[in-house]
């Protein structure tokens, strides 16, 4: 897989030299931030046989919440508030994944709608603005030659890596995925760490949705749309399986670094979004396949 | 034995087939005449199930010759056994549930109004769906949805199906399992109209008086190979049992031999609708416990129930005299009782961790320090087990599921080693194992209960539950039919009871 | 493992190398402008508004414009990339046009202006999707010292060098006095205003309602609602709207998407001709209704226009000269009496024309 996402940086960088400049990779890395996130988040929720639809609503609801409480309350209750609403988001589908026994899939799937509901409703449907100008540094800003976001996402990665490497949570996380029934009969509580686990995804989306709202200054009902789908299809490119068990931080962040190379490369190039959409689904499907008839052949 | 002259309409003969690490059948015969029925008989493990598989086209052979009519034929899949005349009707049927009758008997072979459009002529399919259903004078409406349909009337339509392929030989797989007698009583005229039209029918069960009812041949399998063809007419149930069983039990289980201790384990009055009717018992240190039964006699679900995995509807366990609540897997755990799964597969490995992942999951909290896992003490950890159980794999990172049948089950058993329990239940823990590791698996239960675990064995293998246990429970239907103790305890006064019910 | 790793390779860089010589697709997309807050009066009162503005001489050299705008897939888009991409043909100038698929994917049209500040473009024409959340965008190009042109949707950054844009204002006032007119001063109408947040939508919206309630009092506005800009939306409301209110004698539209919605439920209930519409653009459909009277006006932006005086703007900065701060480009009421007679050269791409594929 690295040796994949060189082959793609040259390419890339032989049509449009400025691929290479420090403004590009820093431009690259910065977008590339917010979808990692998510993809952390996603690579629990799939890590542990389940899935997460509702991250990209949460971008939004997340993004109204921390602009409206950051407009009364201030820059750090904010951005607090944001992260919080991500985390309540998670608790509720952890809920009704864990308690109420309702399928990931569905509950992921209810909460993306009514969360993009609420971000819509909460602001009724408008922007808010009028955010303090500081903040505009968590999403726009430097440390040294690293874009903010991006040293935010390379802490979040390091994070989780020793979450599921090195954690009692990160190993049940891996053996629900793997066999849930067996997990069970081993004594884990699956429902304490699987309401854990969407709790964890929707962290990482406030997270994520606060930095979103720090780059456009402003609070917006409808950001991340289809987001969902990309955190998925960076999980399963990296070669996480979709039914669970397999994969983690590492194939997690080779699939994000082939995402955003692939979008930043494509828009250097001047290729519309749309094509960019049938590329990636192509990518998606092939990466799987790969994978699969791999496995068929044991 | 002669029967009568009628050519035979299949011949089997020297069928092999193995497994890894098993050989299930080892130069089988089998000779099915037109017309008659032909019961299959043996213990679990005899190798029924893998004969009929072979003959419907699911397995290939690694040796021996299968005819039809005399002519040798190959199966290389169900749909050239359908070809051949050859249905089978499992236990677990394969009709569509949302369907109807009649588009389940014709299901791919639809009558078809206009050929190009694949437009199906429904007239025509009820109407030679009656025909089917009224030559077996079967009451049952051809456009009814078969979900609706009772266990009984679904079968009926599993067999009308196979009469509309023109089946000549029909292999039933334990037919009565779930039928009530009266619905057992339809069968058997059905049967019996089957043998009218010279319809042949295999048919496996355990239940032999109603081999003796309905049956004309037996055949009998014992460890995978051929013992003998009976006339049923003149076999009584005794020589049918005998013949099932006789086998040298000598020097394959390395029993020790241990002054049971205290009570660790007494369970009084388990009860839950439908599944366990009070059932009671109890274990004492040093003990290995027995319990033997047939397929249904929810000896599983009985483990379970002690292990917390299931809900009980009334019924006290007791530890240590001690009256405890467990209601869920961890709440066994912390009471040190390990459950060693029937389904190694589904329960009990976990196929993409590690050796060492699997080996330490269930004591997993022993590694924890500060919140983070302590690797160099589970490697060390998992290595003395793999190297005390003698774990056949490269090393500790190798994903369970690349282990054999074998290796896994060690690895499990491993699992509830590190949990330091004391009282273990082992449901069926050397199916599918080679005799190499079961041997092993012997002799660290033997190890256990010498220095003091209590251990409950469940085992559809007579030879094991009489080589390894103290005492014997025999369960059946839910409830404990009979107990013997090692010295009284023979095969045939166990399957007996478990058979009829008989104590 | 390797053996997947290079298969995987494989075919990612075999896909990647693929689509670089394909063309564009369509689809349908949603018109929403999520939030620009509207731009302040002030700059409009202080400078008189320029209104035309002629094509500078060629320059010396070849200069590169990077232009991002919402989306294109509607004709009103199609026809300001025209106007981009035809005028700077005229005047030597290299383009390249970025979409972000649709006015729900701003942070997609912010990575789309790094991306162009990182090609070291002259200078950037920004469509905004989004008032407030473009302004990082802007401020980071003009640090980098590329001029940032905004054109149709305004951004709230003050660090933009023109404003090019339709006056909304007078838009709702245009629509305001052909309803109250034809309906001799007496009727009751219902609105269709448009994608919620959006500034024209809210512009135009108010102006309208203003303009009434001043010049014709006895014209009651019954209800009004907001949507996306499609004609399936429009359809919908419109229907509510004749079940709730079968007085209706007019219909206001914010733009004309929703338009052509609102005539086929209007004609469907057979109540076509007897019930005034009046919309805002000229998509085919739009002009169709027109000259069929079921549509009774609509007021021509001229958005080839537009895009045409974004890279004259451009171009005369760059060469140094003066730019006006806000430029407002005309407006034309097309109803059935004249529609036969309009010049669409400003309103719309040549047939046939389509965007560059690559």
């Amino acid at each position: 897989m690295p040796a994949v996402i060189v082959a793609l940086a040259v390419v890339f960088g032989s049509i449009n030299p400025n691929f290479w400049s420090a403004t590009n990779l820093a431009n690259v890395s910065r977008q590339m931030s917010i979808l990692a996130l998510l993809a952390l988040g996603q690579t629990f929720a799939i890590l542990s046989g389940g899935i997460d639809l509702s991250v990209g609503s949460m971008l939004a609801l997340v993004s109204v919440v921390c602009a409206q409480q950051m407009k009364v309350y201030g820059l750090a209750a904010g951005i607090a508030a944001g992260v919080l609403a991500g985390g309540l988001a998670g608790l509720a589908n952890g809920l009704i994944i864990a308690k109420a026994r309702v399928p990931p899939f569905i509950a992921t799937l209810g909460m993306l709608v009514a969360a993009r509901g609420a971000a819509l409703t909460l602001s009724g449907g408008l922007p808010i603005a009028g955010l303090p100008r500081q903040f505009l540094t968590l999403g726009a800003g430097y440390i040294g030659p690293f874009p903010i976001p991006t040293v935010i996402a390379v802490a979040a990665f390091a994070l989780a890596h020793v979450i599921l490497s090195r954690t009692l949570f990160g190993r049940y996380v891996y053996a629900m995925g793997s066999n849930e029934e067996a997990a069970v009969l081993s004594g884990i509580n699956v429902a304490n760490y699987k309401m854990l686990v969407y709790v964890t995804s929707g962290l990482f989306a406030g997270l994520a949705g606060v930095i979103l709202t720090a780059r456009v200054i402003s609070g917006q009902p409808t950001l991340g749309e289809v987001q969902e789908l990309y955190s998925i299809a960076a999980v399963v490119i990296g070669g996480g399986r979709i039914s669970g068990g397999v994969g983690g931080v590492g194939t997690t962040l080779m699939g994000v670094l082939v995402l955003g190379i692939l979008g930043n490369g494509l828009n250097l190039v001047q290729v519309s979004s749309y094509i960019q959409n049938i590329v990636i689904g192509a990518i998606i499907v092939g990466a799987v396949w790969i994978d699969l008839a791999r496995e068929r052949r044991r | 034995m002669d029967i009568g002259r009628e050519a035979p309409i299949l011949q089997a003969e020297g069928i092999v087939k193995r497994f890894p690490g098993v050989v299930a059948l080892n130069g089988v015969s089998l000779e099915i005449r037109a017309g008659e029925t032909h019961a299959l008989l043996g213990e679990n493990g005899a190798g029924k199930s893998t004969l009929i598989k072979t003959i419907a086209g699911v397995y290939h052979p690694d040796a021996g010759e299968i005819r039809i009519d005399g002519r040798p034929a190959r199966i290389r899949n169900p749909h050239d056994a359908q070809v051949l005349g050859i249905s089978t009707i499992y236990q677990e049927f394969t009709l569509a549930p949302d369907m109807s009758v009649a588009e389940n008997i014709f299901l791919g072979r639809e009558p078809l109004r206009i050929r190009a459009l694949s437009i199906v002529d429904r007239r025509a399919l009820v109407e030679r769906t009656r025909e089917v259903l009224a030559s077996l004078d079967l009451q049952i409406d051809p456009e009814a949805t078969v979900r609706h349909l009772g266990v009984a009337q679904q079968q009926m339509v599993e067999i009308a199906k196979a009469l509309s392929l023109d089946a000549r030989l029909i292999i039933m797989d334990e037919p009565t399992a779930t039928l009530t007698s009266h619905e057992i009583d339809r069968l058997f005229q059905t049967i019996g109209r089957l043998k009218q039209r010279g319809v042949a029918i295999v048919y496996v069960s355990h239940r032999l008086e109603e081999v003796k009812g309905i049956a004309d041949r037996a055949t009998i399998l014992r460890d995978g190979a051929y013992v003998a063809t009976v006339a049923v007419a003149s076999t009584t149930i005794d020589e049918m049992i005998r013949l099932m069983v006789g086998r040298d039990l000598k020097d394959k289980f390395p029993k020790v031999n241990v002054e049971p201790g205290d009570e660790v384990l007494r369970v009084e009055g388990l009860t839950r609708k439908g599944i366990l009717r009070g059932v009671s018992f109890r274990v004492r240190r040093g003990e290995i416990v027995g319990i033997a039964g047939l397929v249904g006699a929810r000896r599983t679900e009985t483990a379970r129930a002690i292990f917390g995995a299931d809900p009980l509807d009334s019924g006290r366990i007791f530890l240590h005299g001690k009256p405890v609540l467990v209601r869920t897997p961890a709440d066994a755990i912390a009471n040190r009782i390990a459950l060693v799964p029937e389904d190694r597969k589904r329960h009990g490995i976990f196929a993409s961790l590690s050796v060492r992942e699997n080996v330490v999951l269930s004591g997993l909290r022993q590694f924890s320090r500060k919140g983070l896992l302590d690797l160099r003490g589970e490697r060390r950890r998992a290595q003395e087990f793999v190297s005390s159980l003698r774990v056949a794999t490269p090393d500790l990172e190798k994903w369970a599921r690349d282990l054999s049948g074998g290796n896994q089950q060690k690895v499990v058993i491993a699992k509830w080693l590190n949990t330091n329990a004391e009282l273990f239940l082992f449901d069926e823990p050397t199916r599918g194992i080679d005799v190499g590791a079961k041997i092993e698996v012997y002799r660290l239960m033997g190890e256990l209960v010498s220095r003091g675990a209590a251990i409950v064995m469940i085992s559809s293998e007579l030879p094991e539950i009489l080589g390894m246990s103290d005492r014997i429970l025999v369960m059946r239907d839910g409830r404990i039919c009979g107990e013997f103790a090692r010295a009284d305890a023979t095969e045939e006064n166990i399957l007996n009871c478990a058979l009829r019910g008989a104590a | 493992m390797k053996e997947r790793i290079e298969r995987r390779g494989a075919l990612i860089a075999l896909a990647a190398v693929v689509i670089l010589g394909c063309g564009r697709g369509t689809q349908p997309s949603q018109d929403v402008s999520p939030g620009v807050t509207p731009v302040p009066s002030a700059d409009v009162a202080a400078t008189a508004a320029v209104t035309e503005y002629a094509r500078p001489a060629k320059p010396s050299r070849q200069y590169r414009i990077g232009v991002a705008i919402p989306h294109l897939s509607n004709p009103h888009y199609v026809g300001q990339a025209y106007g981009y991409i035809d005028e700077a043909q005229a005047l030597g100038a290299q383009v390249t046009l970025l979409e972000a698929g649709g006015y729900q994917y701003l942070d997609k049209q912010v990575a789309q202006v790094e991306d162009l500040i990182a090609s070291k473009v002259d200078a950037i024409i920004l469509a905004a999707i989004s008032g407030p959340g473009t302004v990082s965008a802007v401020e980071e190009a003009v640090a980098a010292g590329i001029p940032v042109i905004n054109v149709n949707v305004m951004t709230d950054s003050d660090q933009v060098v023109a404003r090019i844009r339709s006056d909304d204002d007078v838009i709702g006032r245009m629509q305001a006095d052909f309803m109250g007119d034809r309906l001799k001063g007496a009727g009751n109408v219902v609105m269709l205003r448009g994608a919620p947040g959006t500034s024209w939508a809210e512009i135009r919206g108010n102006a309208f309602r203003k303009q009434l309630a001043a010049k014709y009092p006895s014209v009651k506005i019954l209800g009004e609602q907001y949507s996306q800009s499609t004609p399936a939306d429009g359809l919908r409301l419109m229907e509510d709207f004749l079940q709730t209110f079968p007085q209706i004698t007019g219909v206001y539209n914010g733009a004309d998407s929703t338009a052509v919605g609102a005539a086929q439920a209007i004609a469907s209930a057979g109540k076509a001709g007897s019930i005034v519409i009046t919309a805002t653009d000229f998509q085919p459909d739009t002009e169709k209704f027109i000259r069929e009277g079921v549509i009774t006006a609509s007021v021509l932006q001229q958005t080839v226009t537009m895009g045409r005086w974004g890279v004259r703007a451009a171009i005369n900065h760059l060469e140094k000269k003066q730019v006006p701060p806000v430029l407002f480009t005309g407006l034309v009421l097309a109803t059935k009496e004249n529609v036969g007679t309009l010049d669409l050269s400003t309103v719309r791409a040549p047939d046939g024309w389509k965007p560059p594929s690559r």
